[in-house]
Protein backbone atom coordinates (compact mmCIF):
# COMPACT_ATOMS: atom_id res chain seq x y z
CA UNK A 1 0.00 0.00 0.00
CA UNK A 2 3.34 2.40 0.07
CA UNK A 3 3.20 2.65 -3.82
CA UNK A 4 2.97 5.87 -5.15
CA UNK A 5 0.85 4.46 -7.65
CA UNK A 6 -0.79 1.38 -8.01
CA UNK A 7 -2.76 0.17 -10.99
CA UNK A 8 -2.16 4.00 -12.60
CA UNK A 9 -4.13 5.08 -9.82
CA UNK A 10 -3.06 7.25 -7.22
CA UNK A 11 -2.87 5.19 -3.66
CA UNK A 12 -6.21 6.34 -1.46
CA UNK A 13 -5.57 5.22 2.60
CA UNK A 14 -8.28 3.58 4.44
CA UNK A 15 -9.39 6.26 6.13
CA UNK A 16 -10.18 8.12 2.95
CA UNK A 17 -11.73 4.85 1.01
CA UNK A 18 -14.26 4.68 4.16
CA UNK A 19 -15.40 7.80 3.57
CA UNK A 20 -15.95 7.24 -0.02
CA UNK A 21 -16.49 3.34 -0.01
CA UNK A 22 -20.72 3.84 0.37
CA UNK A 23 -21.03 6.03 -3.16
CA UNK A 24 -18.98 3.78 -4.68
CA UNK A 25 -20.74 0.58 -3.78
CA UNK A 26 -23.84 2.72 -5.52
CA UNK A 27 -21.75 3.44 -8.51
CA UNK A 28 -21.81 7.14 -8.40
CA UNK A 29 -18.49 8.20 -7.36
CA UNK A 30 -16.54 10.09 -10.15
CA UNK A 31 -14.68 7.39 -12.72
CA UNK A 32 -11.36 8.66 -11.83
CA UNK A 33 -11.54 8.48 -7.76
CA UNK A 34 -13.37 4.97 -8.39
CA UNK A 35 -10.60 3.77 -10.18
CA UNK A 36 -8.63 4.40 -7.13
CA UNK A 37 -11.04 2.99 -4.59
CA UNK A 38 -10.87 -0.19 -6.59
CA UNK A 39 -7.15 -0.21 -6.61
CA UNK A 40 -7.26 -0.31 -2.77
CA UNK A 41 -9.81 -2.84 -2.32
CA UNK A 42 -7.97 -5.03 -4.48
CA UNK A 43 -5.36 -4.82 -2.03
CA UNK A 44 -6.36 -4.41 1.66
CA UNK A 45 -8.32 -6.96 3.03
CA UNK A 46 -10.07 -4.60 5.86
CA UNK A 47 -11.54 -2.41 3.28
CA UNK A 48 -12.56 -5.32 1.09
CA UNK A 49 -14.20 -6.66 3.93
CA UNK A 50 -16.11 -4.09 4.60
CA UNK A 51 -17.09 -3.27 1.10
CA UNK A 52 -18.66 -7.07 0.85
CA UNK A 53 -20.52 -6.24 4.16
CA UNK A 54 -22.33 -3.43 2.42
CA UNK A 55 -22.76 -4.81 -0.51
CA UNK A 56 -24.41 -8.14 1.36
CA UNK A 57 -26.35 -5.27 3.25
CA UNK A 58 -27.41 -3.65 -0.01
CA UNK A 59 -28.33 -7.04 -1.90
CA UNK A 60 -30.66 -7.85 1.07
CA UNK A 61 -31.96 -4.14 1.25
CA UNK A 62 -33.09 -5.02 -2.41
CA UNK A 63 -34.88 -8.02 -1.66
CA UNK A 64 -37.44 -6.10 0.46
CA UNK A 65 -38.23 -4.17 -2.88
CA UNK A 66 -42.22 -4.38 -3.00
CA UNK A 67 -43.85 -6.96 -5.43
CA UNK A 68 -45.62 -3.92 -7.46
CA UNK A 69 -48.94 -5.54 -8.37
CA UNK A 70 -49.31 -6.13 -11.75
CA UNK A 71 -52.96 -5.36 -11.57
CA UNK A 72 -52.58 -2.46 -10.04
CA UNK A 73 -49.81 -1.00 -12.19
CA UNK A 74 -52.06 -2.00 -15.43
CA UNK A 75 -54.63 0.08 -14.06
CA UNK A 76 -52.26 2.93 -13.41
CA UNK A 77 -51.19 2.25 -16.77
CA UNK A 78 -54.85 2.48 -18.09
CA UNK A 79 -55.56 5.55 -16.52
CA UNK A 80 -52.70 7.17 -18.00
CA UNK A 81 -54.20 6.18 -21.35
CA UNK A 82 -57.11 7.45 -20.73
CA UNK A 83 -55.56 10.60 -19.87
CA UNK A 84 -53.78 10.52 -23.32
CA UNK A 85 -56.32 9.84 -25.10
CA UNK A 86 -59.17 11.86 -23.82
CA UNK A 87 -61.37 9.89 -22.59
CA UNK A 88 -61.04 10.96 -18.95
CA UNK A 89 -63.83 13.82 -18.18
CA UNK A 90 -61.33 15.59 -15.33
CA UNK A 91 -57.87 15.81 -16.83
CA UNK A 92 -57.97 19.64 -17.19
CA UNK A 93 -57.78 22.36 -14.07
CA UNK A 94 -61.21 23.64 -13.56
CA UNK A 95 -61.55 27.33 -14.86
CA UNK A 96 -60.40 30.19 -12.22
CA UNK A 97 -63.70 31.36 -10.34
CA UNK B 1 -39.20 25.18 -23.94
CA UNK B 2 -41.54 22.84 -22.97
CA UNK B 3 -41.85 19.38 -24.80
CA UNK B 4 -44.93 20.75 -26.24
CA UNK B 5 -43.46 23.00 -28.53
CA UNK B 6 -40.66 20.06 -29.17
CA UNK B 7 -43.14 17.58 -30.10
CA UNK B 8 -43.71 17.64 -34.01
CA UNK B 9 -45.14 14.44 -35.12
CA UNK B 10 -48.16 13.49 -33.39
CA UNK B 11 -50.10 11.92 -35.97
CA UNK B 12 -53.57 11.80 -34.38
CA UNK B 13 -53.04 12.91 -30.80
CA UNK B 14 -52.34 16.40 -29.34
CA UNK B 15 -49.23 17.77 -28.38
CA UNK B 16 -49.35 16.76 -24.61
CA UNK B 17 -50.98 13.78 -25.49
CA UNK B 18 -47.79 12.58 -27.46
CA UNK B 19 -45.55 14.16 -25.05
CA UNK B 20 -47.31 12.36 -21.74
CA UNK B 21 -46.89 9.03 -23.61
CA UNK B 22 -43.55 9.55 -24.65
CA UNK B 23 -42.14 11.37 -20.98
CA UNK B 24 -44.93 9.96 -18.54
CA UNK B 25 -46.32 7.17 -19.07
CA UNK B 26 -43.14 4.91 -18.90
CA UNK B 27 -42.29 5.77 -15.62
CA UNK B 28 -45.51 4.39 -13.92
CA UNK B 29 -44.07 1.43 -12.71
CA UNK B 30 -41.64 3.37 -10.46
CA UNK B 31 -44.01 6.41 -9.61
CA UNK B 32 -45.75 3.10 -8.31
CA UNK B 33 -43.13 1.62 -6.13
CA UNK B 34 -42.00 4.77 -5.20
CA UNK B 35 -45.25 5.50 -3.70
CA UNK B 36 -45.52 2.24 -2.19
CA UNK B 37 -42.74 3.39 -0.09
CA UNK B 38 -43.51 6.99 0.48
CA UNK B 39 -47.45 6.11 1.58
CA UNK B 40 -46.41 2.43 3.07
CA UNK B 41 -49.92 1.68 1.73
CA UNK B 42 -51.15 0.03 -1.60
CA UNK B 43 -54.36 1.65 -1.89
CA UNK B 44 -52.69 5.17 -0.95
CA UNK B 45 -50.42 4.73 -3.23
CA UNK B 46 -52.18 3.73 -6.27
CA UNK B 47 -54.30 6.84 -5.79
CA UNK B 48 -51.02 8.85 -5.28
CA UNK B 49 -49.83 8.09 -8.75
CA UNK B 50 -53.10 8.80 -9.83
CA UNK B 51 -52.97 12.30 -8.77
CA UNK B 52 -49.36 12.56 -9.75
CA UNK B 53 -50.42 11.44 -13.05
CA UNK B 54 -53.46 14.01 -13.69
CA UNK B 55 -50.82 16.64 -12.23
CA UNK B 56 -48.18 15.94 -14.22
CA UNK B 57 -50.61 15.66 -17.41
CA UNK B 58 -51.58 19.74 -16.85
CA UNK B 59 -48.20 20.36 -16.12
CA UNK B 60 -46.99 18.57 -19.04
CA UNK B 61 -46.06 21.59 -21.70
CA UNK B 62 -44.16 23.27 -18.69
CA UNK B 63 -41.76 20.22 -18.69
CA UNK B 64 -38.54 20.85 -20.32
CA UNK B 65 -37.93 17.30 -21.86
CA UNK B 66 -34.95 16.46 -19.00
CA UNK B 67 -34.88 14.02 -15.83
CA UNK B 68 -38.74 12.92 -16.69
CA UNK B 69 -38.13 10.74 -13.58
CA UNK B 70 -36.92 13.59 -11.55
CA UNK B 71 -39.72 15.97 -12.63
CA UNK B 72 -42.69 13.41 -11.59
CA UNK B 73 -41.25 12.82 -8.17
CA UNK B 74 -40.76 16.23 -7.64
CA UNK B 75 -44.98 16.31 -8.38
CA UNK B 76 -45.68 13.37 -6.34
CA UNK B 77 -43.33 14.89 -3.60
CA UNK B 78 -45.52 17.99 -3.58
CA UNK B 79 -48.51 15.83 -4.35
CA UNK B 80 -48.10 13.70 -1.20
CA UNK B 81 -47.27 17.08 1.06
CA UNK B 82 -50.54 18.33 -0.01
CA UNK B 83 -52.50 15.13 0.57
CA UNK B 84 -51.55 14.78 3.99
CA UNK B 85 -52.28 18.52 4.89
CA UNK B 86 -55.68 17.96 4.00
CA UNK B 87 -56.13 15.10 5.96
CA UNK B 88 -57.18 15.41 9.57
CA UNK B 89 -56.14 12.81 11.72
CA UNK B 90 -53.71 11.31 9.58
CA UNK B 91 -53.59 8.05 8.57
CA UNK B 92 -51.83 5.38 10.66
CA UNK B 93 -49.87 3.44 9.14
CA UNK B 94 -51.44 -0.64 8.57
CA UNK B 95 -48.00 -2.64 8.74
CA UNK B 96 -50.00 -5.57 7.54
CA UNK B 97 -51.15 -3.49 4.68
CA UNK B 98 -46.95 -3.59 3.86
CA UNK B 99 -46.28 -6.85 4.91
CA UNK B 100 -48.86 -7.95 1.84
CA UNK B 101 -46.74 -6.63 -1.01
CA UNK B 102 -43.36 -8.22 -0.02
CA UNK B 103 -41.32 -9.96 -2.42
CA UNK B 104 -41.46 -13.60 -2.46
CA UNK B 105 -39.95 -14.65 -5.40
CA UNK B 106 -37.17 -16.77 -4.35
CA UNK B 107 -36.12 -18.35 -7.61
CA UNK B 108 -34.27 -21.53 -7.96
CA UNK B 109 -31.93 -20.83 -5.14
CA UNK B 110 -30.55 -23.63 -2.88
CA UNK B 111 -32.81 -24.26 0.45
CA UNK B 112 -30.18 -23.60 2.88
CA UNK B 113 -29.41 -20.31 0.97
CA UNK B 114 -33.05 -19.36 1.63
CA UNK B 115 -33.13 -20.42 5.01
CA UNK B 116 -30.23 -18.03 5.42
CA UNK B 117 -31.60 -15.51 3.41
CA UNK B 118 -34.81 -15.43 5.05
CA UNK B 119 -33.49 -15.35 8.63
CA UNK B 120 -31.33 -12.28 7.56
CA UNK B 121 -34.13 -10.89 5.92
CA UNK B 122 -36.42 -10.91 8.45
CA UNK B 123 -33.93 -9.21 10.78
CA UNK B 124 -33.14 -6.58 8.60
CA UNK B 125 -36.58 -6.13 8.21
CA UNK B 126 -37.11 -5.09 12.17
CA UNK B 127 -34.06 -2.97 11.69
CA UNK B 128 -35.56 -1.21 9.35
CA UNK B 129 -38.48 -0.65 10.44
CA UNK B 130 -36.74 0.93 13.47
CA UNK B 131 -34.49 3.41 11.49
CA UNK B 132 -35.75 6.95 11.64
CA UNK B 133 -38.03 7.99 9.03
CA UNK B 134 -36.03 9.89 7.47
CA UNK B 135 -33.05 7.49 7.62
CA UNK B 136 -35.62 4.99 6.44
CA UNK B 137 -37.18 6.94 3.81
CA UNK B 138 -33.64 7.41 1.82
CA UNK B 139 -32.58 3.50 2.45
CA UNK B 140 -35.63 2.32 0.77
CA UNK B 141 -35.50 4.80 -1.94
CA UNK B 142 -32.19 4.02 -3.17
CA UNK B 143 -31.47 0.47 -1.74
CA UNK B 144 -34.87 -0.69 -1.95
CA UNK B 145 -36.62 0.70 -4.87
CA UNK B 146 -33.00 1.42 -6.60
CA UNK B 147 -33.46 5.30 -7.29
CA UNK B 148 -30.47 7.20 -7.78
CA UNK B 149 -29.11 9.57 -5.10
CA UNK B 150 -30.35 12.63 -7.68
CA UNK B 151 -34.20 10.95 -7.85
CA UNK B 152 -34.18 10.42 -4.05
CA UNK B 153 -33.04 13.68 -3.45
CA UNK B 154 -36.12 15.17 -5.53
CA UNK B 155 -38.26 12.75 -4.22
CA UNK B 156 -37.99 13.88 -0.19
CA UNK B 157 -37.23 17.45 -1.52
CA UNK B 158 -33.87 17.50 0.35
CA UNK B 159 -30.27 18.18 -1.45
CA UNK B 160 -27.93 15.30 -2.24
CA UNK B 161 -25.66 15.91 0.08
CA UNK B 162 -28.38 14.96 2.71
CA UNK B 163 -29.53 11.91 0.93
CA UNK B 164 -25.59 10.70 0.84
CA UNK B 165 -25.38 11.19 4.44
CA UNK B 166 -28.64 9.71 5.54
CA UNK B 167 -27.86 6.65 3.54
CA UNK B 168 -24.84 6.25 5.14
CA UNK B 169 -25.74 6.37 8.73
CA UNK B 170 -28.43 4.19 7.79
CA UNK B 171 -26.69 1.65 6.52
CA UNK B 172 -24.34 1.78 8.99
CA UNK B 173 -27.04 1.98 12.18
CA UNK B 174 -28.31 -1.14 9.81
CA UNK B 175 -25.07 -3.15 10.24
CA UNK B 176 -24.86 -2.02 13.69
CA UNK B 177 -28.54 -3.63 14.50
CA UNK B 178 -27.72 -6.68 12.26
CA UNK B 179 -24.38 -8.04 14.00
CA UNK B 180 -26.45 -6.95 17.63
CA UNK B 181 -29.26 -9.45 15.86
CA UNK B 182 -26.90 -12.44 15.76
CA UNK B 183 -26.69 -12.03 12.04
CA UNK B 184 -24.11 -10.50 10.13
CA UNK B 185 -23.61 -8.69 6.87
CA UNK B 186 -20.39 -10.31 6.38
CA UNK B 187 -22.99 -13.51 6.00
CA UNK B 188 -23.58 -16.64 8.29
CA UNK B 189 -24.55 -16.06 11.84
CA UNK B 190 -22.45 -13.90 14.37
Amino acid sequence: MNDAHTHGHPVMHCEEVLIVLQTWIDEQLEEAVSGQVTSHIERCTHCDSEAKSYIRLKAALRRQRSVCDEVVVERLQIFGRRLCDGSLPDRHPEPPC
Amino acid sequence: MGVCNEVTETGPHSVEETAFGTHVLPEIDVLHRVALSITRDTGEAEDLVQETLLRAYRAICSFDGRHARAWLLTIMRNTHASRMRKRRPAVVHDPDAALAVRDDAWGDRPVEEIVVDVTFDAALTEALLALPVPFREAVELVDVQGLSYREAAEALGVPLGTIMSRLHRARGRLRDALTQAGVSPLGGTA
